[in-house]
């Protein structure tokens, strides 16, 4: 054989030796065994995992009450507050009369001028009484008697007796004088009524409610007359129909604003469950919701109704359970993780999921914390396959040496030279 | 006749450099060579330590070692693997030029040249290793190059398996090309060259066997 021949069966012998090799490590439940290179790997780790929506909201004061006036029953006087002065429950707002009470006076005026004058008529008929009961008694042949007295006695003057007609004089006296108190009685209780209407009608005035600045008023008189907003800050934003599902009533938020340093902290209050805008198959419906700002000092009276503030809805949070990264956690059919175990090998590990967010996956059965899970492997590698990691030179600290024992120091320097 | 030591060209174009060398008179550029293998040598062993091949055995200390303690004890294998970097080309250039200085007639300066040239084809050997072991994700023992792949199939026994993994090309071609400088060397008959070339590398597989056999690390 010459030494072309020579070399030409050498490469030959040499490419099916390859081929039969790499056949036989890549085939299916193949029986060489591996090392997997792992070039990034993980502790279980108990961790705190946290699921939010992250959204924007508003600075906005909490409530907003308005303030209706009527006009037509009502006569409006004065304001007693101006836009942006800040109220107290119990302020004085603004003063009006009422028409109703108007007539209401008028009434009882008449009914007393007319009580007063019946009063007058009576008063001037005992005086002719009076006068009458003198000529009598003095010179009763004389006596003549006024026409209208005579009708109201009742009794014939030309037929009776003197001591009759006498009698009779006094009894219409005293009947007099009783319907003169009672008329005066009259006269006074409506001058009670009267003043009391006349206190009310001076100065009938509406009070706020609650604290809060006045918002808004309106001098035209038309409804709502004077709009006022509480003092205490909410935000307010709106969520999207995928927030929606995880959005909750009660939960936590944290906002954050560029002016601020410190960030706010509060509870979600309110959701609408109705669109803001008509509901619309076009456009992304958003829910308006208002987080309520939990007051910390002073900071939360200094915030400025609309701000911007950056806002993180905390929908779900798992404290102290073992987690991992989610790129460590794989899928074929059952979601797994590769965990290199004491003996040295890599081995499949089917896991539950838990709670998954920022990144990190909870497991709620699987490897439990401190255990070692490989990241990212490239090939689906056969279970107990050998691994080795490249160093991590910024890992390495100078007084980890002090940990080891010059025996172990000199097993690992060992370990590097003599094996393979 | 001065020879001129390029490892290369003791490759690629042996019919060449054995005729120069059979030839020589002085020798020019050893030293320059020398220090050159060492350092690639070193190199190469840096790597494959930085990749943590052949550090299996070790890898299961992970699970009770804190992060820091682990790389700290890595670093260590690598100095570890440094080491051999030095030692690896001492034996394999004196130790062996001298063994074969013993068994055969030939000048020790020559076989020390023949020696440097087979291990730059061992490096190129081990270079080529070091992407196949990190990407195909296998280990030493199922070396495409070698014969611990099919030997895994058919054999029950980790030492042997081992050892088979060792036999590969590449030793092959060293074998071959080494037959072929000394023999021409060489006043002795062929088969006694050939059969001391062949003692001597399977006496290398077995310790190299041995060596990845007992874990040393249950030993110290």
């Amino acid at each position: 054989m010459s030494g072309k021949w020579k070399i030409a069966a050498v490469s030959i012998a040499s490419i099916v030796l390859i081929t039969v090799n790499i056949y036989l490590i890549e085939k299916k439940e193949s029986k060489v065994e591996r090392t997997v290179f792992v070039e990034n790997w993980t502790k279980v780790k108990k961790d705190t995992i946290t699921d939010t929506i992250q959204t924007k909201g508003v600075i906005k004061p909490v409530e907003e009450y308005d303030i209706y006036f009527d006009t037509k029953k009502n006569d409006f006087k004065k304001f007693l507050v101006k836009e942006g002065d800040s109220i107290t429950a119990g302020s004085s707002l603004f003063e009006y009369t009422t028409t109703e009470l108007d007539a209401l006076k008028a009434n009882l005026e008449a009914e007393k001028t007319a009580a007063e004058g019946e009063i007058a008529g009576v008063e001037e008929y005992i005086g002719k009484l009076r006068s009458y009961q003198g000529t009598l008694t003095s010179d009763p042949e004389k006596a003549s008697i006024d026409e209208s007295v005579e009708k109201n006695l009742n009794i014939d003057i030309t037929t009776g007796s003197s001591d009759l007609i006498k009698s009779n004089i006094e009894q219409e006296m005293y009947k007099q004088e009783l319907e003169k108190n009672s008329l005066n009685e009259k006269v006074k209780m409506l001058d009670a009524k009267l003043s009391s209407i006349e206190e009310q009608s001076s100065a009938i005035v509406t009070t706020s409610e609650a604290d809060g600045v006045v918002k808004n008023i309106n001098k035209n008189l038309n409804n709502p007359i004077i709009s006022i907003v509480s003092t205490n800050m909410a935000i307010e934003g709106d969520f999207s129909e995928e927030e929606m599902k995880k959005a909750e009533v009660g939960m936590t938020i944290k906002a954050s604003s560029s002016d601020s340093k410190k960030a706010l902290k509060g509870t979600i209050g309110r959701i609408h469950s109705y669109p803001a805008e008509e509901p619309s198959l076009k456009k992304d419906n958003r829910f308006p919701f208002q987080a309520l700002i939990e007051p910390e000092g002073e900071e939360t009276e200094l915030l400025l109704v609309g701000s911007k503030v950056n806002l993180t809805v905390i929908t779900n949070e798992k404290a102290g359970v073992p987690s991992v990264p989610i790129e460590a956690v794989h899928y074929q059919k059952q979601p797994h993780v590769y965990k290199l175990t004491k003996k040295g090998y890599v081995d499949k590990h089917y896991i539950t999921k838990g709670l998954k967010a920022e990144g990190k996956q909870e497991i709620i059965k699987g490897p439990s914390v401190g255990d070692v899970i490989l990241m990212e492997p490239n090939v689906a590698v056969k279970n107990h396959s050998y691994f080795i990691t490249p160093i991590q030179f910024e890992k390495v600290k100078a007084a980890t040496y002090k940990k080891f024992t010059s025996r172990e120091k000199v097993r690992y320097l060992l370990l590097g030279i003599l094996e393979k | 006749m001065v020879y001129q030591v390029r490892l290369l060209k003791g490759i690629l174009e042996p019919y060449r450099s054995r005729y120069q060398l059979q030839n020589a008179e002085a020798v020019t550029k050893l030293g320059v060579k020398l220090l050159f293998l060492y350092f690639l040598s070193l190199i190469v062993f840096a790597i494959g330590g930085y990749f943590g091949i052949g550090s299996e055995s070790f890898s299961k200390e992970i699970t009770k070692m804190s992060v820091n303690e682990f790389e700290a004890a890595k670093l260590l294998i690598l100095s570890g693997n440094i080491i051999t970097g030095i030692i690896d080309p001492s034996i394999y250039i004196f130790l062996a030029a001298l063994f074969f200085w013993i068994v055969t007639d030939i000048p020790y300066i020559k076989l020390v040249i023949v020696q440097m040239i087979l291990f730059g084809l061992q490096l190129v050997e081990k270079t080529l290793l070091i992407p196949l072991f990190v990407l195909m994700d296998i280990g030493s023992d199922a070396n495409p190059f070698s014969l611990g792949i099919i030997s895994q199939y058919v054999l029950r026994s980790d030492y042997f398996i081992h050892l088979f993994s060792e036999i590969t090309i590449f030793q092959f071609l060293i074998i071959a090309l080494q037959y072929f400088y000394l023999k021409e060397f060489s006043e002795r008959n062929n088969y006694l060259v050939l059969l001391m070339i062949v003692l001597f590398y399977l006496a290398t597989w077995f310790v190299k066997a041995f060596l990845a056999y007992i874990q040393v690390g249950v030993f110290v």
